[in-house]
């Protein structure tokens, strides 16, 4: 299977983006990234848990996630990163980018 | 050779913060010394208009001149302009009016990963 990141901006309440990763791809191959309103998905425990089935790797953009009001502690699911680390996981540790 | 990723954007500079988003992934991309096209389509063309001034929230028209300055090629599609009424001229410096065949296309060709910030 090809080593995927898939970027979800949406909200949990706009698109459950779980069935979407689990339809394209392995989780051990799935590495998800969430920007914007997509960070509540790791701080919800039911989406948290949802992500975590169907992902091996779940990265959140810390400066989204503060923004909101949030911190790595609050996280239910995966880790703060910089966008400098996302950059890498596009260009470096993935092989193809699916924008759910 | 620099790898390349492009970053494909269609919301619009105000109500969401994709465009935003956009340009701070590009500008993390160019840090880090890869090349980087942008193509704006749809509502996103607003994002290139020169004079905005949101006073409270980033200005992406700056942060598109940023990185235009800073060797991003950035392109947006001109049906999606025009549509809007805006005219050739009002895009900050260093962004090209161009198309999806003409620009996007080779953009995608040459790019090792798209990116599309996008809902």
């Amino acid at each position: 299977m090809v080593k995927t990141a898939f970027v979800v901006i949406r909200s949990p309440q706009e698109l459950d983006a779980s069935r979407i990763i689990a339809g394209m791809s392995d989780r051990a191959d799935a590495v998800v990234i969430l920007f914007e309103d997509a960070v509540y998905n790791a701080v919800l425990a039911d989406r948290a848990d949802g992500l975590d089935r169907v992902a091996g790797d779940v990265q959140v953009a810390r400066d989204d996630l503060e923004a909101r009001g949030y911190e790595s502690s609050d996280l239910k699911v995966g880790r703060a990163v910089e966008y400098a680390d996302i950059v890498d996981t596009i260009m470096e540790a993935t092989e193809r980018t699916v924008s759910a | 050779m620099a790898k390349t990723m492009t970053i494909l954007w269609r919301s619009g500079s105000m109500m969401a913060m994709d465009a935003n988003v956009a340009t701070k992934l590009a500008k993390a991309a160019l840090e880090k010394g890869y090349k980087v096209n942008m193509f704006g389509y749809g509502e996103g063309i607003t994002a290139v208009k020169k004079g905005q001034a949101p006073k409270r929230f980033p200005n992406v028209g700056d942060e598109l001149q940023e990185l235009a300055d800073a060797g991003a090629t950035i392109s947006l599609c001109e049906t999606c302009y025009a549509a809007r009424g805006f005219q050739r001229g009002e895009e900050i410096e260093g962004v090209k009016i161009g198309s999806l065949t003409n620009n996007l296309f080779v953009f995608v060709s040459e790019s090792d990963r798209l990116v599309t910030i996008a809902r």
